[in-house]
């Protein structure tokens, strides 16, 4: 599945003329990206479920029964690592960042005024949230508000997820594919329009 | 490495001594794996974890492997 929403959106900026010539050879990077650390996951969670020695057999089974109370051993249960969604830092598509879910992770769901965060940020296009922060129009980027914002819808963050999340003040662009492209703390309407270049695989200026 | 037991070391070892009193050696391996990642959770830092992890591997016998 993560791999058809990769080349899905890909395919349709390249049929709607938007792509640039780096989009689709950048399909191969990040699904290699993706292979690479499900392939670590993978060997982690075959040591996890098969303990080669006496000691790791132990330490498995400490895991367990910490498990039953203990957030951070029910973490590093390993087996449902394969699931999550990859991380895509380094990738030619994403601009650097920093932020509590940095560019190149996949989105995740917060409660919101009226339900679910993701139910607003999957929509097969470029969203630029802003966290607290108004935003510019930019050309081919619908707006969400966190908070703040007038012109564009606007959600409440009604438990405070959305900024622990996110982060208060920044200002995030999701691709179609729902995965972090770019963060902002100052949104100017150019370094927005550069990001979702990038993000089409459009050659950068300053790289 | 930094002392950082201060005063109460007698007391934090001794606790040590008696978490473990009357278990099988079975089950005191498996309380001291509980403690590491209890600790190691406690700890948080990924790099000061993997030092420690080498300092203590160091101090293997080479007669042990």
């Amino acid at each position: 599945v993560q791999d058809a929403d990769n080349l899905g959106w890909k395919l349709a900026a390249v049929l709607a003329g938007d792509a640039g010539p780096g989009l689709l050879e950048s399909y191969d990077a990040e699904r290699g990206m993706a292979a690479d650390e499900n392939i670590l996951n993978s060997a982690r969670a075959t040591h996890f479920m098969t303990p080669r020695t006496p000691v790791e057999a132990l330490f498995r089974a400490e895991v367990l029964r910490l498990a039953r109370t203990e957030a951070f051993a029910q973490r590093l249960l390993n087996s449902g690592r394969l699931s999550v969604p990859c991380v895509l830092a380094g990738s030619p598509l994403v601009t650097p960042g920093c932020a509590p879910l940095p560019p190149g992770s996949a989105a995740c769901d917060a409660a919101v005024s009226d339900g679910w965060l993701l139910a607003h940020v999957h929509r097969g296009d470029f969203v630029l949230m802003g966290v607290g922060v108004d935003l510019p129009a930019v050309p081919g980027v619908r707006r969400l508000g966190v908070g703040a914002g007038t012109g564009y819808p606007v959600v409440q963050d009604t438990q405070g997820q959305v900024a622990a999340r996110y982060g208060a003040g920044l200002a995030c662009l999701f691709r179609p594919d729902g995965h972090v492209a770019a963060v902002f703390r100052d949104p100017t309407p150019a370094a927005v329009l550069a990001a979702r270049a990038r993000a089409l695989g459009h050659p950068t200026e300053d790289a | 490495m930094t002392d950082n037991l201060g005063p109460a070391r007698d007391d934090i070892y001794a606790a040590l001594i008696a978490t473990h009193q009357g278990l099988t050696e079975a089950e005191s391996h498996a309380l001291n794996a509980r403690l590491v990642l209890m600790l190691a959770n406690a700890l948080g830092d990924r790099d000061r974890l993997l030092d420690l992890f080498a300092r203590a591997r160091d101090q293997c016998s080479p007669s042990g492997r």
